[in-house]
């Protein structure tokens, strides 16, 4: 034994030290990608919109006269107020729906629940774009519902360009996220708690008042929070609605100002973006001082001991009714309408459209060369954008909560900082990066800048999905590889990530979706051969083309549930692995 | 192989001593086993040693080999210490099988191909799992994983062999047999095992030498016989075998040692010599099975009787144990007899009282 174990020693020492070296350059090598990726371009923003002129020209000079100008613009100040009342509507509708179809849905008998929970959270995995567009075939102005009933009716009860109107619909968009945390706040609440309630006498509806409501109070002050912020860097419902409508908003302000001007100033719109970024970090700092660092990943797991589900007796029907009629009205028509739209040549009440049947929209998009490009961009973007970004976040991951690295707690900082952006000042930030750094002006208008925006705004999605996981995974199994003489690196890579494989490829899936359906980013970055579906639907919808944008739409939703369903199956899956 | 040297090890957590200037040496070969309540330090001890933890301050050492020197600034890594660790929930990888968690050691150490799988088959076999060996940790039961969870750290003959309560999480019976096969194992491959336990039986039963710890500190360390027979506290006399323990007022008995005298004036005779010190506290600790319970028709004639009240009685089937009042302690007795009604009196033989002197 003596003999065998000295050799041996000796050959784990050298290769220890060595693989030491390799640890920590990954290590450094993940600190330096984040850092850049997220810092950089905020910095060029503040840089930018402190200088005279912009970036790419001589003889600047610093200045805030830029700041200056902009708070002496009326409009500025109109779209800033227009964004608040709309995030104010926004979020009202949105806590409304969301909150009480998690109660009715965690805590109510009803038949179907399961279907009805589906169809619910369906809008996650739908681009608010593709959604914003099939209301707008039904109820806009022109739409299909709208016509119908002014013809019936004499008029509508509805303004969807009026900021309230875009409020509700805003609402309605993000009402999906609001349920599902709700949800699962609700799944981890001790159900013991409400059976204490009840035996001591409180009858069901006085234990939902007083138990179930009040412990559900966090979640709900971290909700509002969160569905302010997405109100506010709201892009697709204000262009779609308000931008024919003359009503602009902070995020068509930006695009305006940038996009819409033959010599845009951009010192202005840095300082407006980067007032705008001021802002919604404002409010995710709120909302992380408001619910504390534990309760940061919410997960929905399952909890052995199901709470009794209330049954309402003679009005059981009613909840489910009410949730499957608004899920045919929000959802299932509008992308039904979309998809009428996408195959007919006019679609109004005054004519039938079977007389009107066409498949020229998706001709008409696979003859040009520009679809089949954008879409392949689109699958080239969201797929080594989402691997790119899963191996970054996994090794940060572990390098944060499995590792003694002393910038550990800052790199989570610096991870979930991305949350705080809205995605057209990221697009903004990279761009003016590529125009001002030397030898990267030949990333410009290529895929792969867009590839590295997306990354830097995937991080906190990748992070959320990855985390649980990691932490879930028990110290001993790497503390053992440890002792049993597997350095720091070589038990991430033979423990830790090949046990958390699921997880990654979950968060590889759930990021591609999300890469596939992005657009506000890709605004400001793409240029000719560069498109991407996204952008190409807003420019299509900008030339007034309805039926192509109908078509593209079918197409990207066709992909997005595809992907969805993948997504739901691994998420079965990883839950069986873990327990 | 060498001696392991513990030397002022020291683990503060802010104010707080987990592990407060802690010295032992473990023998080539010697099974020691740190024993004590939960938060005593022992894990954190262990876990220093291991390299898991790094301590405030001290010294580990095994040979020439310095693991952990805080004068020095020398902290190895885990990987670097070639130690043996068992897990209390044996942490195998979920991921791999139970040929590919025991080679992976052999993997890391770039063992030739042929050589390794002997020494899995090696390992295996001496846990007697080798017909195991392409299952996955879930499909074995509890006892098992433990067994594969020891031949992965057998398979590479660790310099130390680390045991973090491995025993703990099987039933009462496999962990009997587990005991005794660990105990036949490390003394075959003499391997220096330093094992970790709040259970005193296991600790008696395995160990060459016992550290009692409380409050990050070692209490006593000894053989088993001699932390169960000669403990130097109360609390090692509680630990170690759940003494009862009486306190009162000791006084001078003529020549013959001295009286304890117990809050509702009942006396003791206890065998020690009195002491110039300020306090005359003194707790005595007995042991349960130590006790005679007799009633008064049994007209009992031993010189140390007090009166007492029984409270509950348990059968618990060998035997039965008896809580009895004596003023306002409460003692446990072992009693193979019924006993009916409440009043008994309760003989403590002067040989079996173990005096401790209380310091204000």
């Amino acid at each position: 034994m003596n003999s065998a174990t000295t050799p041996e020693r000796m050959l784990a020492s050298a290769a220890g030290s060595a693989q030491r070296d390799a640890a920590a350059t990954v290590q450094s090598g993940v600190a330096v990608i984040i850092t850049l990726l997220v810092i950089a371009p905020l910095l060029m923003i503040l840089y930018q919109s402190l200088q005279t002129a912009a970036l790419y020209e001589t003889g600047r000079s610093w200045t805030l006269g830029n700041y200056a100008k902009l708070f002496t613009q009326a409009e500025f100040f109109g779209a800033v107020k227009n964004s608040l009342a709309l995030a104010v509507v926004s979020t009202s509708v949105a806590m409304v729906i969301g909150v009480l179809s998690a109660i009715a849905l965690s805590r109510i008998a009803m038949p179907m629940r399961n279907w009805l929970e589906s169809a619910m959270l369906a809008p996650i995995y739908v681009s608010q774009l593709v959604l914003a567009f099939g209301w707008y075939v039904l109820y806009g102005p022109s739409g299909y519902i709208t016509l119908a009933l002014k013809r019936w009716l004499g008029g509508v009860p509805w303004d969807l360009a009026s900021i309230t109107g875009m409020g509700v619909l805003g609402g309605m968009a993000m009402a999906p996220y609001i349920m599902l945390n709700c949800m699962s706040s609700l799944a981890l609440t001790d159900a013991s708690l409400e059976d204490a309630a009840r035996s001591t006498g409180a009858s069901p509806w006085r234990v939902l008042r007083s138990i179930t409501i009040p412990l559900l109070r966090p979640a709900i002050v971290y909700l509002v929070l969160l569905s302010f912020v997405g109100g506010l860097e709201m892009l697709s419902i204000p262009l779609i609605f308000g931008w024919p409508a003359g009503l602009e908003f902070f995020t068509t302000y930006l695009l305006r100002e940038g996009l819409g001007k033959t010599v845009p100033d951009y010192g202005m719109l840095g300082a407006a973006a980067f007032i705008l970024v001021v802002l919604v970090a404002s409010f995710v700092l709120l909302q992380r001082k408001v619910i504390g660092a534990a309760q940061r990943y919410v997960t929905v797991r399952g909890k052995a001991q199901r709470p009794k589900l209330l049954d309402l007796g003679p009005w059981r029907w009613l909840p489910p009714l009410a949730l499957a009629l608004y899920v045919l009205f929000t959802s299932i028509l509008p992308l039904a309408g979309l998809g009428l739209r996408a195959v007919v040549r006019f679609l109004t009440p005054l004519v039938s459209p079977w007389d009107y049947l066409t498949l020229d929209h998706f001709r008409a998009l696979f003859q040009q060369e520009i679809f089949g490009r954008a879409l392949l961009n689109s699958v080239i973007v969201s797929g080594v954008g989402a691997a790119l970004t899963t191996v970054l976040v996994a090794l940060a991951a572990v390098m944060i909560h499995r590792s003694e690295h002393r910038f550990g707690r800052h790199l989570e900082l610096l991870v979930l900082l991305p949350r705080a952006v809205p995605g057209m000042v990221v697009g903004i930030g990279f761009l003016w990066v590529t125009l001002w750094t030397p030898g990267l002006s030949l990333l410009h208008g290529t895929i792969w800048i867009l590839i590295i925006a997306y990354t830097m705004r995937g991080l906190p999605t990748a992070y959320a999905s990855i985390t649980p996981t990691v932490l879930q995974i028990g110290r001993e199994l790497d503390q053992s590889a440890r002792v049993s003489g597997a350095d720091w690196w070589t038990t991430c890579w033979k423990i830790v990530l090949p046990i958390a494989k699921t997880a990654l490829g979950a968060s590889y899936l759930l990021l591609f979706l999300s890469f596939f359906k992005e657009y506000a980013a890709a605004v400001y970055l793409t240029g000719a051969g560069g498109e991407v579906v996204g952008t190409q639907l807003l420019h299509m919808w900008a030339k007034g083309d309805a039926g192509p944008v109908a078509a593209l739409s079918v197409v990207q939703l066709a992909f997005t549930l595809v992907l969805a369903w993948m997504i739901r199956r691994m998420g079965k899956e990883q839950k069986t692995w873990l327990t | 192989m060498a001696d392991l040297i513990v030397t002022g090890l020291t683990r503060a957590y802010g104010p707080v001593r987990a592990v407060d200037d802690v010295s032992f040496t473990v023998r080539d070969g010697e099974f020691l086993t740190l024993l004590g309540p939960s938060g005593c330090g022992k894990s954190t001890t262990l876990f220093s040693i291991a390299g898991l933890d790094r301590p405030t301050a001290g010294r580990i050492a095994i040979g020439d080999t310095v693991f952990y020197d805080s004068a020095q600034q020398i902290h190895l890594p885990p990987e670097r210490r070639n130690c043996g660790l068992v897990f209390q929930s044996y942490a195998l990888w979920p991921h791999m099988t139970v040929r590919a968690n025991v080679e992976f050691p052999l993997r890391l150490r770039k063992v030739p191909a042929a050589q390794a799988k002997a020494k899995v088959e090696w390992a295996l076999s001496l846990v007697e799992m080798q017909d195991y060996a392409h299952r996955w940790p879930h499909e074995l039961s509890g006892g098992q994983q433990q067994r594969v969870a020891l031949a992965r750290t057998l398979v590479y003959e660790p310099l130390l062999l680390l045991l973090d309560e491995p025993l703990s999480n099987l039933d009462a019976k496999l962990r009997l047999r587990a005991r005794g096969w660990l105990r036949d194992l490390q003394s075959r491959l003499k391997l220096t095992t330093v094992y970790v336990t709040h259970d005193q039986e296991e600790a008696l039963a395995l160990s060459d030498r016992i550290a009692v710890m409380n409050g990050g500190e070692i209490v006593q360390l000894g053989t088993p016989q001699d932390i169960y027979l000669q403990p130097r506290s109360a609390f090692v006399a509680d630990f170690v075998g759940h003494s009862n323990i009486l306190s009162g007022e000791a006084v001078r008995n003529g020549q013959a040692g001295i009286l304890l005298v117990l809050s509702d004036r009942q006396k003791l005779h206890i065998d020690t010599e009195p002491r110039a010190a300020a306090s005359n506290r003194l707790q005595v600790a007995i042991r349960p099975e130590h006790i005679a319970l007799f009633t008064a028709a049994d007209r009992p004639t031993g010189e140390n009787l007090l009166r007492g009240r029984i409270v509950q009685r348990d059968f618990l089937g060998a035997h039965i144990e008896y809580i009895v009042e004596v003023g306002d302690t409460t003692l446990r007795v072992m009693g193979t007899k019924q006993i009916s009604g409440s009043e008994v009196l309760l003989e403590l033989p002067v040989q079996r009282c173990m005096p401790f002197w209380q310091d204000e």
